[in-house]
């Protein structure tokens, strides 16, 4: 009786304490750490992928978001006119309907100039943020650097890491005020990056340069978007704020240590530091039940049949949005060493290999664009068959629709790039297709 | 002669005009000058000003790196860690790499770390950067000095920058707060305790291949050097970030255009309402460790300003000569008229002396004949008296009409010389028994000596007149007088004539006057007789029409005239 009424007693507190964690686990960053190759080739010196994998927790609802700190900053140089700006204007408008009051907005517009066409502000008074941006007409060169600058300014006054910063640039041309190199962009969003503040580039039309606008996206782990019709400029708003809206995890920084002499090579399609065992790269932010990953590429030494050994040790550090509050997870990646290949095969983890597969033809296509600018035609064609190859036989031994997929884009893509007309266009879209695979953008 | 007045009247008009156009001209030039003079010093203060924000932010960016750098130094135990120092450079907004120097010679390097793998990025940095280890020279504050102004500018650019930027919302005084961003809080206060710590330190404008790097250097109190190298993007966007974006501009320049241009001449950042090509107004090298990149500013080449001026003196000018030559032109109408009156005055004096002559000839004429009639049988002494006085009168009457047609001959050049042979004692003999009559009357005695005796061509009519001239001025203003002295001779081509008076003389102050037309002296001698005023003038101009010349010569008493006249060849 005694002991019944205390089972009574502590049964929902029990409940409690169970549920506690798995409440704290369902709005926790999944880090799935996986091995192309659980099971390897004993006695032999290979390469192995590492698929480091982060998993968005689902956001519960709109209404519990961040609040977001946007900076919209829109090109108004004078190939700007007519309907691309008169789209513009629309698009950035129906974006900050999407806002509410916790959120802080600001629009910034360049042309030789830098205008401030809305500071930083909560957006309350929506009209008058509206008449604003309906004031904008077009005219003038492109002072891009100023311009992100400009924005990143406003966006900083309001800074916080436990909102989502972001800077949207929309150009259409040529950045020919001040600097104008991707390598120039690029650093800058390097540094935006650190403050935690990450940019967004909508190229528009065809004037636009790619490199430039990867490059600045790329550092900070923004979304890049080629919008070749003003027209469709609403809708990739929309799903960039859709984004902005659903981030639940910021400041991502991933530490991998690779033990008992394996030798990290290289991460496919990201940035990274590579600094002996270690490697370090960083991503900007995650959204909600989105999957993020990095392959790693690693030399493994011999080791006889039978044995295990781990891998690497990775570590995840971020900012929790939901919980407002930093979290630390770590794994562990370890193989097995066979002399069956049956074993090996059969263990082969196809999600991962996948993955991996994926970002090593992306890697072959930004080669081949390489290949292409520097006017070997020939030797781009040759890579992406290469890529073609590679993606067929995997798509058939891991029976993939997407490697599938992949490879038709691959040979499509051999065929185009040695045509002199439409390149850039097709420029512009092999740049997008390839940012976005790298990053797992979510539009 | 004839445009003399026109011309006259031209001169009246643009003289004034040009003399006040050039005085206009002159103002105006010295005007822009001044205008010129003053907008070239505002420039300039503008420029000082948009250099000195440009160094405010390097300053508070070494207040930052500094605390930074006491940070780091404080993780020491005793060596830098890589690991921090990593960490720092991964988390740091503008700092893009770290290196750290030691050793005895200050240049060997500590880190990035020699025996240790590096990362790309640190084995390009490296490269980049060894010729700047490599001398360490670089690294002192007081030498080189492009430090110390730097450290001892806050209390100067207080004053100055408040002049132009700081008036506009630039938020200076909050900047540090922004730029402390990525100190950590808890650290902060300890930090700022330090601050007056007097750690050598200074900053090194490096030009690599990839363009100009600001590296800021610090030294611990073991004689290391941390080398801060920024991220030369993000330090340009934070110094755009600092100057006026487009409406700011075009409120604080107007008209107006300010470039930052880097080492290689292209444009960074511009700001201001003017945006055209072309040569700036004004350059201005920024300061150490910008010291390749320059302002420019950029403005109408002051064109308007000059039409407008240009302008404003133009149209009270033109009014002016508008005004000017109205008046002139009346003038010359009034003139014009006048001449033309004159000119028909003188056409009927002319006429009515042509008129004249006849008559009078005829009244000569006859009474010449009447007295011959008279013959010898003089019954009545009274007859032969109001003869000789009728015929005195027609003498002179017609003398004064020779005269009158004689000066309007001169007048339009009409004279015609009649050259002839004739004895010219004998003439003047002639015409002073011509007078005798008269001047006996007047109670004058005659003394002709005659020294030609020849017989010479020579326009006798000319020297008559003349002749009558003096002898009719000399009836006239020398009565009573006693002798007068006629003498004749001949020097080479030139017939001389001294008539000389014992009259009352003329004045030294008239001797000039008296030869010109319609000029009578006027005292008491002439008060009461009546002239034409015409005679000495014309007799003048007769005698030099015939080649010679009539002058006034002085002598004792009395009034000495001398004839000249050119015999023909």
């Amino acid at each position: 009786m005694d002991t019944g009424f205390t089972h009574h007693w502590l049964r929902p507190f029990l409940l409690l304490l169970f549920w506690l964690p798995l409440a704290a686990q369902a709005r926790d960053v999944g880090l799935n750490l996986s091995l192309a190759t659980p099971v390897m080739d004993a006695d032999s010196t290979q390469t192995a992928f590492i698929k480091i994998a982060l998993q968005g927790f689902e956001q519960e609802s709109l209404a519990q978001r961040s609040p977001v700190n946007v900076a919209i900053v829109l090109d108004k140089s004078g190939s700007m006119s007519g309907e691309k700006i008169a789209n513009a204007r629309e698009a950035a408008i129906m974006a900050i309907a999407s806002l509410d009051a916790r959120d802080i907005v600001s629009v910034i517009s360049y042309d030789s100039r830098v205008q401030v066409v809305v500071p930083a502000t909560r957006v309350q008074d929506r009209q008058s943020i509206y008449r604003a941006i309906r004031r904008l007409q077009a005219g003038g060169n492109t002072a891009l650097f100023a311009g992100v600058s400009k924005g990143a300014q406003e966006v900083r006054k309001f800074l916080e890491r436990q909102q989502v910063s972001r800077v949207i640039l929309l150009s259409d041309g040529l950045a020919n005020v001040g600097p104008q190199s991707p390598h120039e962009l690029g650093r800058l969003g390097q540094s935006l990056a650190k403050e935690g503040i990450s940019v967004t580039t909508i190229g528009l039309g065809l004037g636009y340069n790619e490199d430039l606008m990867t490059q600045l996206a790329g550092f900070s782990d923004g979304n890049h978007a080629f919008v070749e019709n003003a027209a469709d400029l609403e809708r990739i708003f929309q799903y960039e704020f859709g984004d902005v809206m659903s981030v639940v995890a910021q400041d991502l920084s991933i530490e991998i240590r690779c033990l008992n002499g394996v030798r990290p090579l290289r991460l496919i399609g990201r940035e990274a530091e590579v600094i002996g065992d270690r490697v370090r790269t960083r991503l900007s932010s995650l959204y909600s039940e989105q999957e993020k990953f990095v392959i790693l590429e690693v030399e493994v030494p011999a080791h006889a049949a039978g044995s295990t050994l781990d891998l690497a040790e990775v570590q995840l550090d971020y900012n929790n949005l939901a919980l407002r509050e930093k979290r630390q997870l770590s794994g562990l990646v370890q193989a097995a060493f066979s002399d069956s290949e049956q074993e090996v095969q059969q263990a082969v983890d196809k999600p991962a290999l996948e993955s991996a597969v994926e970002q090593v033809a992306n890697e072959y296509s930004r080669q081949a664009l390489e290949r292409r600018d520097q006017g070997d035609i020939e030797g781009a064609r040759s890579i992406l068959q290469k890529s073609a190859t590679l993606l067929g036989a995997q798509a058939d031994t891991l029976s993939s629709p997407k490697l599938e997929a992949q490879e038709a884009e691959a040979l499509k893509d051999a065929d185009e790039i040695s045509s002199e007309d439409d390149w850039n266009r097709k420029r512009k879209e092999l740049r997008e297709r390839q940012y976005k695979r790298s990053t797992q953008q979510t539009y | 002669m004839k445009y003399r007045a026109p011309l006259l009247l031209i001169l009246l008009v643009l003289l004034p005009v040009l003399l006040l156009g050039w005085l206009g001209l002159r103002l105006q030039h010295n005007e822009q000058q001044l205008l010129g003079l003053q907008l070239q010093t505002l420039i300039e203060q503008q420029l000082q000003s948009v250099d000195q924000q440009l160094q405010t932010h390097f300053r508070q960016l070494e207040g930052v790196l500094a605390q930074q750098a006491q940070r780091l130094r404080r993780q020491t135990d005793p060596d830098y860690s890589s690991e921090a120092l990593r960490a720092f450079v991964k988390n740091s907004v503008y700092v893009e790499q770290l290196f750290v120097l030691g050793g005895t010679d200050g240049s060997e390097r500590l880190f990035p770390p020699r025996f240790e793998p590096l990362s790309q990025a640190e084995q390009r940095f490296v490269e980049q950067m060894q010729p700047l280890w490599r001398s360490p020279d670089l690294f002192r504050p007081a030498a080189a000095d492009p430090v110390d102004p730097l450290q001892q500018a806050p209390v100067r650019a207080a004053g100055d920058a408040s002049s132009y930027l700081a008036s506009g919302q630039l938020r200076a005084p909050s900047a540090p707060a922004e730029l402390a961003l990525d100190l950590a809080d808890a650290d902060r206060t300890m930090a700022k305790a330090e601050t007056a710590s007097t750690a050598p330190s200074g900053w090194i404008a490096w030009h690599a291949n990839t363009g100009l790097m600001q590296v800021y250097w610090w030294r611990d109190d073991r004689g290391r050097t941390l080398g801060f190298v920024l991220n030369s993007a993000r330090l340009l966007s934070d110094l755009i970030n600092r100057l006026p974006d487009g409406e700011q501009g075009d409120q604080q320049l107007g008209n107006a255009e300010i470039r930052l241009l880097d080492s290689r001449g292209s444009t960074l950042y511009s700001w201001g309402g003017y945006r055209a090509e072309g040569n700036a107004l004004r350059l201005l090298w920024l300061n150490h460790p910008l010291g390749s990149w320059r302002l420019e500013y950029h403005a109408p080449a002051g064109t308007q300003a000059g039409a407008q001026g240009a302008l404003a003196l133009l149209a009270p000018l033109l009014l002016l000569a508008l005004g000017l030559g109205l008046l002139g032109y009346l003038l010359y109408r009034e003139h014009g008229r006048e001449l033309r009156l004159a000119r028909q005055r003188v056409n009927f004096v002319n006429q009515v002396s042509h008129e004249l002559k006849t008559p009078l000839t005829n009244v000569r004429l006859y009474a010449e004949m009447l007295q011959e009639r008279l013959g010898d049988d003089d019954q009545d002494p009274g007859v032969r008296r109001y003869l000789d006085v009728i015929t005195g009168e027609s003498q002179r009457l017609s003398r004064l009409i020779d005269n009158v047609l004689s000066f309007s001959r001169l007048q339009r050049q009409q004279l015609q010389l009649r050259f002839e042979s004739a004895d010219v004692d004998e003439q003047i003999n002639r015409i002073l028994q011509t007078f005798a009559p008269l001047l006996r009357q007047r109670g004058i005695r005659v003394e002709f000596s005659a020294g030609i005796g020849a017989t010479l061509r020579y326009d006798a009519g000319t020297l008559e007149q003349i002749l009558n001239n003096l002898l009719s001025n000399c009836e006239k203003y020398a009565a009573d007088s006693g002798a007068l002295q006629v003498q004749s001779w001949r020097e080479g081509s030139l017939i001389c004539i001294r008539v000389q008076d014992q009259g009352p003389g003329i004045d030294p102050g008239e001797q000039q006057r008296i030869f010109e037309p319609f000029y009578r002296s006027s005292n008491k001698l002439t008060d009461g007789v009546a002239g034409t005023g015409i005679g000495l003038g014309l007799a003048r101009d007769l005698a030099r029409a015939h080649g010679g010349d009539l002058s006034l010569e002085s002598c004792g008493q009395g009034a000495c005239f001398l004839i000249r006249l050119e015999l023909q060849a």
